[in-house]
């Protein structure tokens, strides 16, 4: 009951100053929405691209599709090694277009370009770019086969016609043809999974100075000279902080799905992720906030601590391009186990028992780290 | 002393090699004020946290209504009331929110919001209830400080140094209020290093120095303790010689002396000595133009005692 008094007034001290609302809830989502429209995932996606040799048609659409800056395109000969190589990761995306592409195409029948992806951010790039190309060469054959009919021409001879006068034509309602089939990526998916652990640990980190102040004004004391023991008081700060970053946490998921269509994957157990991680968030803060006794110091070293770990754990740059030796390190970090967790959930579709290392090593982190964080406290408080 | 709310004994407490308290002892009866008078780093605020259960001892007991107290002893904490040295409020709540926080933590229910009620009146911030403490001024943060110590009706009341950087006024409302305290039958224990507050509001004291309480009792206890006598200056209308010897010889006069027409008197007490030495100028065809005295105070008693002063 005291426990719960004193988290309330944690979270009633953070709120009460409006710039923490910007900080926690508002600047996420910004940062989210500008990463994720800047960089997509925050790397180039790479995608192989597999199209037959002499089509005319198909080498115009590949050539409109790897001019794209918006990924990276490799030449692929063999669609099964390709889709190999994306179930493990090494690329992003893979588009096949069909051997009989132009022949259908100009034969008046619909082609369809296939478009495999694992549920990856950057995917949503990829398929607006596969999309665009289409309905741009779509509206230079719908012109051609109008001119085909119109004329009775071949309807190749029609098409070069169509062509030269494609930029006047180009105004007839276009449908794209040709299916895009595949996954559904998101370019804030896994950037949001990112920013989410990046804040979530910031914001744990940062809270560390109220704990500090409530030290150094001798309002914990105070706290002990009441009938509160000394226990429900070290419980009453780590369950409020537990709650702010929770609340943040949560926040962050739901608004990201909301205003872009962020999938978190498995629900339950992306909740359980951002629990384990608020978690061990907490006991960082806390453990901080015991060691330290000037704010000041503190809040540095939170904002310059929560930003070296989020680089070093993957919460800037993906893990997947770091160095075999660098992902090692990052390991160390929870945001590694955060990250790898997100991916797991995002990219393939995993569930609580494929994260389940993820699940143990985070909480066994955070209780690890509140445990020590109570013992320092409790000493601080007492001599 | 049977009725004692607080009766501690043996306190010690060691901070690397410098012993910071010292077997301090002492007790308090109910409706008592008990006043800790001592220079700056003497210990009381150690003392103070040993004995509201803040600070694990290394030595000695406090029992305050009956239970033992230490850091652990939660349930009986609920009979003090502490007052910190440094205001321990929160700057970002309002005045009552401060209180609600801790008169939950006192555990009051119910009545709570009442009792918030009340005590905003005592401390007369009613009208500033709602506005956060970080906009009060250094007298208002200090009543509050008092404030929360008050909400749940302690049996006692600690307050250490409770008119630092306070201005003549909010200071004596302060004083106010604990002599009402006290008259209302809370025992008090009442730190500082200001004599005149511990003259006017103890009703007893211990002065204390380097963790040690070196004398203890009344205000009058102490000055014979020491042996202290009353001061008579007197401003004649001649020379003070011609009465210097009909003076020495009144009862309760240890000594007289004259410069020009000043006479400087020592009695074992001014108010019992004076008409005589005035019947005696008188005598002599002089008349008395002033007279000024002066009692020996506990500042003069710790200079007495310790051989410096209490401020420096
Ligand atoms: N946490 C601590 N660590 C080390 N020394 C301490 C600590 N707290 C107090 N002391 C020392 O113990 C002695 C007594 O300090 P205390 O605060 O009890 O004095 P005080 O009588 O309350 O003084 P003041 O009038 O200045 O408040 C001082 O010499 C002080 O430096
Ligand atoms: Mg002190």
């Amino acid at each position: 009951m005291k426990t719960l008094t004193i988290a309330a007034s944690s979270l009633r001290r953070l709120f009460r100053e409006r710039s923490n609302i910007f900080f926690i809830f508002v600047l996420p989502i910004v940062l989210i929405l500008v990463l994720g429209l800047v960089f997509g995932s925050g790397f180039t996606s790479r995608v192989a691209l597999i199209a037959p040799d002499n089509d005319e048609l198909a080498g115009d659409i590949t050539v409109s599709i790897s001019t794209s800056t918006a990924f990276e395109t490799i030449p692929a000969d063999d669609v099964e090694d390709a889709r190999a190589r994306l179930r493990r990761n090494e690329i992003d995306a893979v588009i096949v277009i069909p051997d009989d592409y132009g022949e259908s195409l100009l034969a008046g029948d619909n082609a369809e370009i296939a478009y495999y992806s694992t549920p990856s951010s950057g995917g949503f790039v990829v398929r607006s770019v596969v999309e665009a190309a289409i309905a741009e060469q779509a509206a230079v054959i719908r012109a051609g086969r109008f001119a085909a009919d119109a004329t009775d021409a071949d309807p190749a001879t029609a098409l070069d016609t169509a062509q030269l006068v494609q930029g006047s034509i180009a105004a007839i309602g276009v449908e794209t043809e040709g299916g895009v089939s595949g996954g559904s990526g998101n370019q804030f998916d896994l950037g949001a999974a990112q920013q989410l652990l990046l804040f979530m640990f910031l914001t744990a980190l940062t809270s560390s100075t109220a704990l500090i102040q409530s030290r150094r004004l001798g309002v914990s004391h105070r706290m002990l000279s009441t009938p509160t023991s000394a226990g429900a008081i070290v419980g009453g700060e780590t369950l409020g902080r537990f709650l702010i970053v929770m609340l943040q946490g949560v926040f962050i998921v739901v608004a990201a799905g909301v205003l872009f269509d962020v999938e978190w994957g498995d629900p339950v157990a992306a909740t359980l992720v951002v629990m384990t991680f608020a978690l061990t968030g907490t006991g960082a803060g806390m453990l901080l906030g015991s060691l330290f006794s000037s704010e000041q110091q503190a809040g540095g070293f939170a904002i310059f601590g929560a930003l070296m770990l989020a680089a070093l754990g993957g919460s800037m740059v993906p893990l997947e391009i770091f160095p075999d030796t660098m992902v090692t390190v990052a390991h160390f970090t929870p945001h590694a186990w955060g990250n790898d967790a997100f991916a797991t959930l995002i990219r393939h579709g995993g569930g609580v028992t494929d994260i389940a290392t993820e699940l143990a090593v985070l909480t066994a982190y955070g209780l690890a780290l509140i445990a020590l964080s109570s013992v320092v406290f409790r000493r601080r408080l007492t001599h | 002393m049977a009725d004692a709310v607080l009766e501690c004994s043996g306190l010690h407490k060691v901070y690397g090699d410098l012993v910071a308290v010292d077997d301090v002892g002492f007790s308090i009866a109910a409706g008592e004020t008990y006043g800790l008078l001592g220079p700056n780093g003497a210990g009381k605020t150690t003392t103070i946290s040993m004995i509201a259960g803040l600070l694990d001892n290394d030595g000695g007991t406090a029992v305050v209504s009956g239970n033992v107290i230490t850091t652990k002893s939660t349930a009986a904490k609920a009979a003090i009331g502490l007052v910190p040295q440094d205001l321990a409020i929160y700057p970002d709540l309002t005045a009552r929110e401060n209180l609600q926080f801790f008169g939950k933590l006192y555990g009051i229910k119910g009545t709570l919001n009442e009792r918030v009620d009340e005590i905003l009146d005592i401390i007369e911030l009613s009208d500033r209830a709602d506005d956060l403490t970080k906009e009060y001024s250094g007298g208002m943060k200090r009543r509050l400080n008092i404030g929360i110590g008050l909400i749940h009706k302690p049996d006692l009341l600690i307050l250490d140094e409770p008119t630092v950087g306070v201005d003549p006024q909010s200071r004596n409302a302060i004083l106010e209020n604990v002599e009402r305290l006290g008259a209302e039958g809370m025992a008090v224990l009442y730190t500082t290093h200001y004599m005149e507050e511990a003259e006017r509001l103890c009703d007893r004291v211990g002065i204390i120095d380097e963790g040690s309480i070196i004398a203890e009792g009344t205000r009058r206890d102490l000055v014979a303790m020491v042996g202290e006598r009353d001061r008579l200056h007197l401003e004649l209308s001649g020379d003070a010689s011609v009465v210097e010897g009909s003076v020495s010889a009144i009862d309760g006069v240890d000594s007289c002396s004259a410069a020009g027409s000043a006479l400087e008197v020592v009695a074992v007490s001014a108010s019992r000595a004076l008409p005589e030495v005035i019947l005696a100028v008188n005598d002599a065809g002089l008349d008395v133009h002033s007279v000024q005295i002066t009692e020996p105070d506990l500042e003069s008693v710790f200079l007495h005692l310790t051989g410096k002063a209490l401020r420096e």
